[in-house]
């Protein structure tokens, strides 16, 4: 199937996720949280992805999105139950959250893998190798297009897997640090507060630190890429000269 | 279009496009939920309002326009309405009143992120307080939040503003000691 079928095959079975329509017109609920039409989409989209992307993406992405989204609706549970044990009489009991949560997990196990797969199905190494290599010219859009794909696939494939690497390589050394830090600390409340607020400086000495890591790997290659993509044949030169 | 004005064009591109994307991984990776609103917490915050003081109203603008409407698309598509409007004018306020000061005194930067985060916050309330359910009255989809549940938001929303601008403005500082990106 060519990639523009599966992507406007895609784009329409997205369109109730980003509306609402027609899944909130069946609002009969399964279990509290769930509704018919929730559940209906749910199964409707799956079945297209799987259909639209075959079975070895459909489980990658199934995965993906299980690590995406489970984390969010554990931890906004975790902390609802922590406000409701902290101050009953102004938090909502867990009988009010769950189905909330209930009702998230469904969302985002039904966008999150409609998201990815809209991402994959354009084929931009595909993309980019056409343009790169065209004999009719690039238009300015095309150029914009290509630059942005290019930091895009930059960040996410190179920058963002080299910073986790590093990050757990350093958190061994942190957590010796911290024991170290921790046994000097037991002697006195004080001692406490100034280790927590060590603790603080360095942990937003740490994002920045990341944060400047990152933005400098990010945009390192831009300057060269800008003049690598403007050299390219312009579209409108092109027709001029013919 | 000379060559040179084009090869500027592409790089800003680019900037938008780095920024746009750290402000998309800074949103998706750390996420926490607020479990008042079903809105979320996180740090993405800090690439929109660093991107607008080191280059601007415009990039900073577009950065967050772009940046964490992507990262809503990715659970909680309700809220990149809110989410594209008020973070592309925190960009826009920020970069405009703080943007490219390098060589200044820290005062505009400062209040730059402190009118920032007043943006952030009174933002999403005026979204969730009143633009939401006015919009759910037509579409049922819009139906995630009310004068309640803005309320509760404000302190998340704040504390948010606060730790993103903090580590925006300790990044600021690096780049002013060793010259723009």
């Amino acid at each position: 199937m060519n990639w523009k079928i599966k992507f406007i095959i895609l784009i329409i079975i997205a369109i109730p996720a980003f509306t609402g329509y027609p899944i909130s017109s069946f609002n009969s609920d399964i279990v509290l949280g769930i509704t018919y039409g929730s559940v209906c989409y749910l199964i409707v989209v799956h079945a297209i992805i799987l259909l639209v992307t075959g079975r070895q993406f459909y489980s990658n992405i199934i995965a993906l999105a299980a690590l995406i989204s489970l984390p969010v609706v554990y931890v906004g549970a975790g902390v609802s139950f922590l406000l409701f044990i902290l101050i009953p009489s102004n938090a909502a009991s867990p009988s009010v959250y769950s189905p909330h949560y209930v009702s998230l997990s469904i969302t985002m196990l039904t966008v999150i893998p409609l998201a990815l797969s809209l991402v994959a199905v354009i084929p931009f190494q595909d993309f980019e190798l056409s343009l790169m290599t065209s004999r009719t010219g690039v238009s300015k859009l095309e150029k914009f297009i290509l630059m942005f794909l290019r930091v895009f696939n930059h960040i996410v494939y190179f920058v963002i897997p080299n910073i986790v690497e590093t990050l757990m390589e350093e958190a061994q050394g942190r957590k010796w640090a911290d024991m170290a830090l921790k046994s000097g600390s037991r002697s006195s409340v004080y001692a406490r507060i100034i280790f927590l607020r060590k603790k603080i400086n360095r942990i937003i000495k740490n994002m920045i630190q990341l944060g400047v890591e990152g933005i400098c790997a990010s945009i390192q290659y831009i300057p060269l890429w800008a003049v690598e993509i403007s050299q390219l044949p312009d579209k409108s030169n092109k027709i001029a000269k013919r | 279009m000379s060559n040179s004005s084009e090869v500027k064009q592409l790089v800003n591109v680019g900037i938008i496009a780095a920024f746009a994307t750290l402000a998309f991984v800074g949103t998706t990776i750390i996420r926490i939920p607020i479990p008042a609103t079903g809105g979320y917490f996180n740090l993405g915050d800090t690439f929109v309002m660093i991107a607008a003081l080191l280059y601007g109203p415009i990039i900073g603008g577009l950065v967050g326009f772009i940046g964490p409407a992507l990262a809503d698309a990715i659970g909680f598509p309700q809220f990149i309405l809110a989410t594209a409007v008020v973070k592309g004018l925190e960009g826009l306020v920020v970069g405009a009143i703080g943007g490219r000061t390098q060589k200044t005194h820290p005062g505009r930067p400062v209040l730059a992120l402190v009118i920032g985060i007043a943006i952030l916050v009174s933002g999403y309330f005026i979204f969730e307080a009143f633009i939401y359910p006015l919009l759910a009255k037509t579409i049922p989809f819009f139906k995630v939040t009310d004068l309640k549940a803005a309320i509760a938001e404000i302190l998340p929303n704040l504390l948010q503003g606060i730790i993103s601008a903090v580590i925006a403005f300790g990044i600021w500082r690096v780049f002013r000691r060793k010259g723009e990106p």
